[in-house]
């Protein structure tokens, strides 16, 4: 098994730890006093790290397998646009999620409207994810590094 | 502690616009500067991801110090405009990713 083959493996497997991550806070979010900050920054850097593994093998990906992918089948290429779109959106609504959840204390009076957003934001992003995750395992199963 | 969440919330504004930045400019790449066809390429002399990803950081970088700025004039405010903004975000990435990718 080549280096990039093991990171793209890597990659995949946070992605799905980081969907699960993710569910966390988004049910446990409904309440808005609820505070959960260990599990938002832990679903943050999950999330985080796999975009992170994602974007560094890119590069080899756009050079080798893009090309490969659109060859074989224009509508899995299309559908690895989309995992990479909804990926970024997915890791930017969770820093906003986990930044909102820190600031929503209760001895302030915008407290709980921020709350409310946090749990907006996981629940999107937790949502996002998941579809992200079983796109990319669809993918790597058609073609891989 | 009231600067250290006024700088925390303008952030969170910053990532969401960060996502919508991105958004947009594929979008707008989408229907008016088309990339040629990945099957006819066979290196990319350069990688649209990561200067969509830069700039998208750029731009949400600067809505993160304007939210600063009018999150500090008119907090309440601010703060109840956050819940429909994230389902902005959240809608308009979704969108764009499922019809424009």
């Amino acid at each position: 098994m080549n280096a990039l083959r093991l990171l793209e493996r890597v990659h995949g497997h946070l992605g799905w730890l980081a969907a699960v991550a993710l569910l966390h806070p988004a049910i446990l979010l409904r309440n808005p006093r609820r505070r959960a900050r260990l599990s938002v920054v832990l679903a943050t850097a999950f999330a985080t790290l796999s975009g992170a593994l994602g974007a560094f093998i890119y590069a080899d990906y756009s050079r080798t397998l893009r090309r490969t992918i659109y060859l074989a089948s224009t509508r899995y290429g299309l559908l690895f646009e989309r995992k990479e779109h909804l990926g970024f959106a997915a890791i930017a609504l969770a820093w906003a999620g986990c930044l909102l959840h820190l600031t929503a204390r209760s001895d302030d009076p915008t407290a709980a409207t921020r709350a409310r957003a946090a749990h907006l934001a996981f629940v999107a992003a937790a949502a996002l994810t998941i579809v992200v995750a079983t796109l990319g395992t669809v993918i790597a199963s058609f073609r891989s590094f | 502690m009231s600067r250290l969440r006024t700088l925390a919330v303008s952030v969170a504004v910053g990532a969401c616009c960060a996502a919508l930045a991105y958004a947009g400019s594929r979008a707008i790449q989408v229907w008016l500067f088309p990339t040629p066809d990945p099957r006819t390429v066979l290196a990319p002399g350069r990688i649209a991801f990561y200067w969509r990803a830069w700039v998208s950081l750029y731009a949400g970088t600067l809505t993160a110090l304007g939210a600063a700025a009018l999150r500090t004039r008119a907090p309440v405010a601010f703060d109840r405009a956050l819940p429909g903004f994230i389902l902005f975000t959240a809608l308009a990435t979704t969108l764009q990713g499922v019809l424009l990718p």
